[in-house]
């Protein structure tokens, strides 16, 4: 039977380490709602509990402290949207995918038995594996929802127990810059001929963990996550005789911030409630913006090109503090079938300031309502022990705030007329929120 | 006269965005093949393989597997390209090849098997290249050695029938592309600002094979892909309101573009391994690939154009480039292995050698279109230890090595009369190999 278990455990390694390459999320359907119902379910307050592949996103570090065998996990889930800023609204583009992940115990042995747990966590999003969007500048739109989740995900993750109940974890995020040139000019044939390099270059993160038990069935953890984006870097450069226009486009697209998680759980065996209270402080502050920036020549009908300067602006960016509750209460059933039902609400404050200037990135509070259920059903079988479904539901409540514009810092844009003439949408000022939703459903098995 | 020329400066701008295009034609492991093991057999292991290789060169390989295995590897091949003497600028081949097969034997006639093969490059995930049409260019060496590929694979088999289906994830490129807008004038101020949208659709290609052991000493097996190809589609507009100082450019200028970024052709395969004496294997396999299929390397560029100066109206003429034949056909390659295996001092050596030769699939030559590409002999080595248990390890690690030199014979051709080079004579040599480590359990 032990071999059994190690022969079970081989996929768990290979598929943790076949990823460790691949192209991953920089931010991502699991920063913005979670992956799996479980979590969705308990606004992402999982961190001290969860195990399996959700682990590898949630708290790589219980990977370690997992019993023999292995746990796998496939589901659907998607988000809606109804954020709207006046004549504004937000389309969501590829809100919907599958997740699959599998995790385990390594089976090695001697000093290193039962100590190293792997897992890989995956979601495939089902219309797009990447889809960036850089802003005009003074474009209105929602900066933490709409360009954060249409993106592959794979997180593979390994856990070291340490000592007893004690374990350190690292999961590891890869993913993608894009950076290129296109050069066009006559060719000898006197047609127009382009020639560049597109090029998608690797870019590693990763997120780290610790987690331990206190005392029997009170846990806690602590996790940092490393900032991540992707950034895209694009030049042009255009030579008709001797007449050029140079386009320079460089913009940040799926930015994730640096953030600090701490957690505790408490599980009260006696009553099947498990209560999980975790903070996270997130580093938003260092967010460039959505909007791209053009260092552009272009011909001014003279011997000297026009040479525009580039844009830069202040957007306002600042950290924001979330505090979130977590609760599931478990139920037992005959034949070893047991039902949980989830709950959760997390508050954070809002990662954008107000958009005074020129540019109009709409955020504000975050309200964070989850609801889900779950059925087990340990089997008593040698090859699968344990079935589970699980579905979970979440809903983000930004409610309107309203942007008032300063005068004095916008262009205007006739300088012949009095006062400020501007065409920003903004101006005189901008009321944006909404909600946002997201539900997922998820089987697992226990093998 | 120089409004002339700005104009088409500006309108050539978005049209040329893309006007050619190099395409990034099959992966690195068709040229090379994946995994130490593979690459020292010359790709002759459609009948063989049981290995993560299996999941790109027969996925029923994964249906024969006896053991789960987990194969980490590491690839390196110098592509020596020469134009005229002179390097072409080919880059190398370097990448990281992982797999993990676990097989699920349901009883003694029944086996379940599932998997990951998985190449990464390790200088960039993805590249495209763009050249004009004039520029010279080794076609399977120019975008084909930066592909990060994947496969996953299942297979069932039966008393020695395997029949396996790999599903290879793919993106393709697309996207509203770029919007510009810029104004400068002396009553405005100067703004130059993009609204950009990329995205990698999500693409999935299937691929099948069946293998059967016949005899103890016979193995015979079939793998068929479809074509893959993915493409770019995208646009380009920029919206401008320019004061020349002598007259007002107003309008946009426009081009929607359309291209094949990456293709690999329908490919049926057929192999065979045989056993006729104790620890001497021999394969052999051949290949169709249906190259008649591609529809080239250049883009479809739509343009829209709609200026306007306040004083006089400018015809706007940019040639474009438009499809042609260009001389793609179908290719038969052949392929033939042997491997010697014997045990010593409790360790399992297997010696590797084979030989591979492919055509070229360029039938005709392009007159615009500098193609450059010749058939290709491939000879390849390698060696195999098995080691037992030892340390931590419970079960027996397997360390591969695969080497391989290619050679493309000398060739020549010339150009049009107006490029800047009216021969070009050309010479390619590839060696390189692969070295992986195989944990069995």
């Amino acid at each position: 039977m032990k071999r059994a278990h190690r022969r079970l455990s081989v996929p768990v390694i290979a598929l943790l380490l076949c990823c460790i390459w691949s192209p991953n999320a920089t931010a991502s359907m699991a920063d913005m709602m979670g992956l799996g119902g479980r979590s969705v379910g308990m606004v992402n307050a999982t961190i001290t509990s969860a195990t399996g592949a959700e682990a590898c996103y949630m708290n790589p570090a219980n990977l370690a402290l997992m019993s023999p065998g292995f746990k796998a996990i496939a589901g659907y889930q998607g988000i809606f949207a109804d954020l709207d800023s006046g004549p504004y609204s937000l389309d969501i583009e590829g809100g919907d995918g599958v997740l699959a992940g599998i995790a385990g115990m390594i089976p090695f042995g001697s000093f290193l038995k039962d100590r190293l747990g792997v897992g890989v966590l995956m979601y495939l999003p089902a219309k797009y594996l990447m889809w960036m969007h850089l802003h005009y500048s003074d474009d209105p739109h929602f900066p933490l929802y709409e360009n954060r989740y249409q993106r592959l995900v794979v997180r593979p993750a390994l856990g070291i127990r340490i000592y007893d109940s004690w374990a350190v974890g690292v999961s590891v995020n890869y993913f993608a810059d894009l950076s290129g040139y296109l050069e066009t000019r006559g060719d000898s044939t006197r047609s127009l001929a382009a020639r560049g390099n597109l090029e998608l270059f690797s870019n590693i993160t990763a997120d780290f963990s610790v987690t331990g038990e206190i005392l029997p069935g009170w846990k806690t953890s602590l996790m940092f996550r490393m900032e991540h984006f992707s950034e895209a870097d694009f030049l042009t450069k255009n030579q008709i005789a001797d007449l050029q226009l140079n386009l320079d486009i460089d913009g940040t697209t799926l930015f994730e911030p640096a953030s600090i998680e701490f957690a505790t759980s408490y599980d009260i065996a006696q009553i099947g409630l498990l209560a999980e209270v975790g903070f996270i402080w997130r580093f938003w502050s260092e967010y460039p913006g959505s909007y791209t920036i053009l260092d552009a020549e272009v011909p001014s009908g003279t011997m000297e090109n026009k040479v525009f300067t580039p844009n830069h602006y202040d957007i306002g960016a600042q950290d924001t503090w979330e505090l979130k509750l977590g609760l599931e209460e478990t139920i037992g059933f005959s034949h070893g079938i047991s039902m949980m039902i989830r709950g959760g609400y997390a508050y954070e404050s809002a990662a954008i300031k107000e958009q005074t200037g020129r540019t109009n990135m709409l955020d504000s509070d975050h309200h964070k309502f989850g609801f889900g259920m779950g059925v087990s059903w340990d089997t008593g079988w040698d090859l699968l022990k344990r079935l589970g479904l699980d579905i979970g539901a979440q809903l983000h409540y930004m409610p309107d705030r309203t942007h008032t514009k300063n005068e004095a810092l916008l262009i205007d844009e006739n300088l012949e007329q009095d006062g400020v003439q501007s065409t920003n949408a903004g101006y005189p000022a901008i009321t944006g929120g909404g909600m946002v939703g997201g539900v997922a459903c998820s089987v697992s098995i226990e093998l | 006269m120089k409004s002339h020329h700005l104009i088409s400066v500006v309108a050539g701008f978005v049209l040329a965005m893309c006007c050619a295009v190099s395409v990034a034609m099959a992966s690195p492991l068709e040229n090379y093949g994946l995994g130490a093991k593979s690459i020292s057999l010359a790709a002759s292991d459609v009948a063989t393989a049981t290995n993560y290789t299996a999941g790109f060169t027969n996925p029923a390989g994964f249906g024969l597997a006896k053991d789960a295995q987990f194969t980490l590897g590491y690839m390196y091949f110098r592509n020596s390209m020469k134009i005229n003497g002179e390097d072409a600028g080919n880059e190398n081949t370097k990448g990281v090849s992982l797999g993990f097969l676990y097989p699920i034997h349901i009883n003694e006639d029944w086996t379940f098997g599932t998997g990951l093969s998985l190449y990464v490059p390790e200088q960039r995930v993805v590249r495209v290249r763009l050249l004009s049409p004039d520029t010279p260019r080794f076609l399977q060496f120019d975008n084909r050695v930066h592909r990060l590929v994947g496969s996953f694979t299942n297979a069932v088999s039966w008393k020695g029938l395997s029949i396996g289906i790999g599903l290879n994830l793919f993106a393709g490129a697309n996207g509203r592309g770029a919007l510009f807008r810029m104004s400068s004038g002396p009553d405005q101020p100067d703004l130059a600002d993009t609204d950009l949208i990329l995205s990698l659709k999500t693409r999935i290609y299937p691929s099948a094979g069946i293998m059967w052991q016949a005899t103890d000493w016979l193995r015979v097996g079939f793998y068929f892909t479809d074509e893959v190809q993915l493409e770019i589609i995208t646009a380009t507009d920029a919206d401008m309101d320019i004061d020349l100082g002598f007259d007002r450019l107003t309008g946009y200028a426009g081009a929607a573009i359309e291209a094949i970024t990456y293709y690999t052709p329908r490919i049926f395969s057929f192999g065979v391994e045989a056993q006729p004496v104790e620890g001497l294997t021999l394969t052999a396999a051949i290949q169709y690939m249906d190259w008649s299929g591609f529809p080239g390397v250049l883009t479809i560029v739509t343009p829209k154009i709609d200026l306007d100066m306040d004083t006089m109206e400018v015809p706007i003429e940019v040639p474009l480039h438009k499809y042609e034949d260009q001389g793609f056909d179908y290719q038969i390659t052949g392929a033939f292995g042997v491997e010697y295996g014997f045990t010593a001092v409790g360790v399992r050596f297997d010696l590797r050698a084979g030989y591979k030769y492919l055509p070229s699939p360029l039938e005709g030559l392009s007159e615009e279109i500098i193609i450059l590409n010749k058939e290709r002999h491939i000879i390849a080595f390698g060696a195999g230890f098995t080691l037992p248990p030892f340390a931590f390890f419970l079960n027996n690690t397997e360390i591969n090595l695969g080497f391989q030199y290619q050679i493309m014979p000398d060739g020549h051709r010339d150009t049009l009369p107006q490029a800047s080079v009216q021969s070009l004579d050309y010479e390619g040599q590839v060696f390189g190999g692969s070295a992986d480590v195989v944990l069995h359990f």
